[in-house]
Order: structure tokens, then C-alpha cells, then sequence
């Protein structure tokens, strides 16, 4: 090797790149190159100043903050499979602003222009409610009280909330949304638990199932969750993403006995699909319990757990990090 | 089965369960976006917080990333690894954000997380048992190299962190800016030839803190 092959060496060493034969092949340069001896240490210096600065491994609580604020904004964004096509608006308001304040354009505020005069022309002359049609009582809620331009007049800004019913079978469309927007609603966890009752039957429809997800890795409510958990446990067999959902419910729900049920209902999935899962989350849970349900799953199913488990009931691994509920 | 074969194993399952992952998340189950979130998001939060100038923008930078992943997702066709596919949308945003803040002229990176985590940590907790001159000589250095990095162009400081903190291979850091590996690292020679300038007089006491050199991170499994 010459001084030039050296120096391309150097180059090397100092992008970090510089393999033990590069190395080995400096190293028997510079035995007999005080010149290049000298630049050698020049980069290992250079390298040792940079080393100096190394910035500390991201907190689990970091993460767990940085998940949740994802999983807030991922839940008002359209689903990547409808985009193109019509979904319901987000139910939201920050959901709606974020997602459609965009998109207006003149075509869209023509549309809303007809559509409010239409409905103005509607209210004025539409029939007068007969028994069995959706109808009943109207609330107003008074938002605001001031002077009007004019000396002696008041302007009042007013809510009229109508409220309506409607009856029939839950595949009925516009039943369908209303029961998808009352199992989204934390408020009333009685409501959440009619209406995925309800929805149950068509878990297997892509809008209903996604909000049965939603319900099941985000609701405050475990009991509205553990009744998502039971709508989607017949999907565990043909849908990886009930999968993936229940395997994180798995690691990171705080109540422990959703935490089984999870456990239990990924066992019922294909065998090899379910040996995967269990097999890790044998070894990454941090509640001994789940991972004790994670081996016994296993050996019900006739698949060796991995020997990492068997430790793992003695080690604890680090807590999962993920959304803090009760 | 050796532990060799054993972990081939393990990672060809790994790699068939994000496969799986990502089909379910391209079809519509935000759930199955969010497990492939969890697979590969410490090193994207990890990569904005050495970038920005607060945990805040981290934060942000990191969100961002995501939601353009998200909605890019219907895009992936396998042609690469998911984890290149992810880590170019992350360099992307923090390019993006280190452009804004070239442009707003803002101060250098901050000193405290807002966890209350400081981002680099003391000299003290990296190399116990070396003696004190050392550690401040440590500190002190460290606090010189950020304010040189903040005075590199945005792509330069990428492609350094990249090298240096992140431990990718330059190959690796030309396909997630989508360039050549010839490119990344005339760009890495440029940010180092700046940085060599700004430090030029700390370099007689580096090779004293050759002891303290700590290994280089790691890049999150390709799959």
C-alpha cells in the first residue's frame, strides 16, 4: 500500500465505514508512514469529538405522549382505502375542520348554497308530522343575547334542536350511521354498548369494524371495549388487523381481565397466525399473568413457547408503553 | 435449530408479520397502522428529537411523519424495505423543518426536553470511573459540536446524524434521500470539513476523550 491508497483508506475511516481489513491494512502502513501514522490519529481524534455528543435513548413516557397525540389524529383522518371515494364526515368538529376545512371550493359552497336554500323552502312547506313519522318536540338553547344595529332591537342567536326517531333494522343506512356515531360517543358508555350490540351482525362491513377497532384500542370505558372485543372476536380468524388490535389490547390495555380476553381470543385464530402472536407476546407483555395465558394458549394448541418465556416469568421486561386508561 | 438459523427464523417472521401489517393497514384497519407505528417509531421520534430545537417540535415532526406515511400507505408497493419506504418520509419532514427554521432564523437546539428529559445526556452517566476534567471537557465539547451542527445546511446535518448517531450505512442513507451513495457522502465530507473549521481548535483535546467513545446507534431492522 502507498501513501495515496492510505489516504482513500482514511477517507473511509473517517464516514465511519473502515472494515477490520481496512483497518489491518492502515495499520501496516502506518508502521513504516509517520506521515500517515499522524493523519490516522487526526481522524481517530476527529471521530472520538463527534462521539462526544450523544443524545439520550427517547423516554417511554416521550413515546407514550408521542402515540397518543398519533392515535387522537389518526382517528379524525379519512381510512387510506376510502380515500377517493365518499365516507362519512369524521364525527368530530376538530375532525370535520381538519379534514375538510381544505377542500372547500366554489363548486362545494354552490352545493351548500342550494342545499340551504333548499332546505329553507323544505321547512316552510313540508307536510305536517303524522304519528310514525320521525318527529316530536323541538329544544332551543340560546347562544347569544346583544344589540342590534338599529337603536331598540336585539339580535339572539339560537340552537332549535329537533329531536327525532327512527326504527327498523339495523342494516338500514341511515340507522347504520347513527348507530356507528352513537358507539363513537364516550359520553353515554350505555348508548356505546346498544349500538355495537346492534352492530354486531355486520362487524364484518369495513365501516363498522373500523369503529369497532377504534372502540376497542381507544375507549376509556372497559366494558365498552370488552363488548368490541367480543363483536370482532369472530373476525380473529380471517382479519390480521383484528389480530394486531387485540395482540396490542394484549400489551397495553390497563385492565387486566381484557387483557386475557384478548389472549384468549387470538388463540382462536388459524394456528400459525395465533403461534406467532403468542409467541411473542409470551416474551414482550410485561404482566406475568399474560404471558403465563401466552405459554398455556400455546401448549393448547400444541406449540412449543419460546424458551425466552420460561425466563421471562421471572425477569421482568420493561413496561409497555401505550394509552393510560382506566 | 442453532441460535443462527433460530434468529433467520425469527426475522423471516417478523418480516411476515409486517408484511401482513401493512396489507391490513393498506385495506383500511387503522389498528394494523398502529401496530406497524409501535415496530418502528422510537427510532423516527428518536432521529426528530436530535433534530429540533424543542421535545414539542419532535413531537410534531413525528406526528407528521406518520400521518404522511398514512395517508402514502396505498402507495407502497414492496418495492423497498417498509423501514427505508418510512425513514425517507421521516427525513423528508425533518428536512422540511429544518428548512422552516433556517428561514425563521430561530435559536439552535434547546438544552431540556419538555419531559423533563434532558435531550444529550450528563457527561457524568456515559463513562463512569473517568475523571472529572474529562467529563466537563466531555460536556463542553458536546455543547460546541450542537451549536457547529446547527450551522450545517439541513441536508449536510441530516446526512451527519444519519452517519454518526444514527449508524446507517451511507448505501442505506442514499436510498432514504433518494440519491446515491457517491452523493450522501460528498455531502457527509462537507458537513465534516465545516464542522473540522468550527472545531478546529478542540481537536489537540479529543484524543484525550477517545476514551469515552461511546458505540453508534443502530438503525431499526430492515423488513
Amino acid at each position: 500500500m502507498n501513501c495515496q491508497d492510505a489516504q482513500a483508506l482514511l477517507r473511509t475511516l473517517s464516514c465511519g465505514e473502515a472494515t477490520p481489513a481496512d483497518r489491518a491494512a492502515l495499520e501496516a502502513h502506518a508502521a513504516g508512514c509517520p506521515a500517515c501514522r499522524q493523519r490516522w490519529q487526526g481522524e481517530e481524534a476527529w471521530l472520538a469529538l463527534v462521539a462526544q455528543r450523544r443524545p439520550a435513548p427517547v423516554s417511554d413516557a416521550a413515546l407514550a405522549q408521542a402515540r397518543q397525540a398519533l392515535h387522537r389524529a389518526l382517528a379524525a383522518e379519512p381510512a387510506p382505502a376510502a380515500r377517493g371515494g365518499w365516507r362519512w364526515p369524521a364525527f368530530s368538529a376538530g375532525a370535520v375542520s381538519r379534514q375538510w376545512a381544505p377542500r372547500w371550493s366554489p363548486a362545494w359552497a354552490a352545493l351548500l348554497l342550494i342545499a340551504g336554500f333548499g332546505g329553507g323552502w323544505w321547512a316552510h312547506h313540508a307536510p305536517s308530522l303524522t304519528a310514525g313519522s320521525p318527529a316530536a318536540a323541538a329544544q332551543v338553547r340560546v347562544q347569544t343575547v346583544e344589540p342590534a344595529s338599529a337603536p331598540g332591537q336585539v339580535r339572539v342567536v339560537y340552537d332549535l334542536v329537533r329531536q327525532q326517531q327512527i326504527s327498523g333494522p339495523a342494516t338500514n343506512p341511515r340507522l347504520r350511521h347513527l348507530l356507528l356515531l352513537a358507539a363513537s360517543q364516550p359520553a353515554n358508555a350505555g348508548m356505546q354498548l346498544e349500538s355495537i350490540a346492534a352492530l354486531r351482525p355486520a362487524a364484518s362491513q369495513n365501516p363498522v369494524r373500523r369503529t369497532l377497532l377504534a372502540a376497542l384500542t381507544g375507549d376509556p370505558n372497559p366494558g365498552v371495549r370488552l363488548e368490541a372485543l367480543n363483536a370482532l372476536r369472530p373476525l380473529v380468524t380471517a382479519n390480521a388487523g383484528v389480530r394486531a388490535a387485540l395482540a396490542q389490547v394484549v400489551l397495553r390495555d390497563p385492565n387486566p381481565g381484557l387483557r386475557m380476553q384478548a389472549v384468549a381470543a387470538l388463540a382462536q385464530a388459524p394456528r400459525a397466525d395465533a403461534g406467532r402472536w403468542l409467541r411473542r407476546l409470551s416474551v414482550q407483555s410485561s404482566d406475568p399473568y399474560v404471558r403465563l395465558n401466552c405459554v398455556a394458549a400455546m401448549q393448547q394448541l400444541d406449540l412449543a413457547p419460546p424458551a425466552a418465556a420460561w425466563g421471562a416469568f421471572t425477569a421482568q421486561p420493561a413496561p409497555a408503553s401505550g394509552i393510560q386508561r382506566q | 435449530m442453532d441460535s443462527t438459523s433460530a434468529q433467520d427464523t425469527d426475522a423471516a417472521r417478523l418480516r411476515a408479520d409486517i408484511t401482513a401489517l401493512i396489507r391490513a393497514a393498506q385495506a383500511g384497519d387503522p389498528a394494523a397502522f398502529e401496530a406497524l407505528v409501535c415496530q418502528f417509531d422510537r427510532g423516527v421520534l428518536q432521529l426528530a428529537r436530535r433534530l429540533a430545537a424543542t421535545e414539542q417540535d419532535a413531537q410534531e415532526i413525528y406526528q407528521e411523519t406518520f400521518l404522511k406515511a398514512y395517508r402514502a400507505l396505498h402507495r407502497f408497493r414492496f418495492e423497498c424495505a417498509f423501514s427505508t419506504w418510512l425513514y425517507r418520509i421521516a427525513a423528508n419532514t425533518n428536512l422540511d423543518y429544518l428548512r422552516r427554521r433556517a428561514v425563521r432564523k430561530e435559536l439552535p437546539a434547546s438544552a431540556s426536553g419538555e419531559d423533563g428529559a434532558a435531550p444529550f445526556p450528563d457527561p457524568a452517566d456515559r463513562a463512569p470511573g473517568a475523571n472529572p476534567e474529562q467529563l466537563l471537557l466531555s460536556g463542553e465539547i458536546a455543547a460546541r459540536l450542537e451549536a457547529a451542527l446547527a450551522g450545517l445546511n439541513p441536508r449536510e446535518r441530516l446526512v451527519f446524524e444519519l452517519k454518526h448517531y444514527e449508524g446507517m450505512k451511507l448505501k442505506a442513507i442514499g436510498d432514504i434521500l433518494a440519491t446515491s451513495e457517491e452523493t450522501a457522502k460528498n455531502s457527509l465530507f462537507r458537513a465534516t470539513r465545516k464542522l473540522r473549521a468550527a472545531l478546529a481548535d478542540l481537536h489537540a483535546a479529543a484524543p484525550a476523550l477517545a476514551a469515552l467513545r461511546p458505540e453508534p446507534g443502530t438503525m431499526p431492522e430492515e423488513v
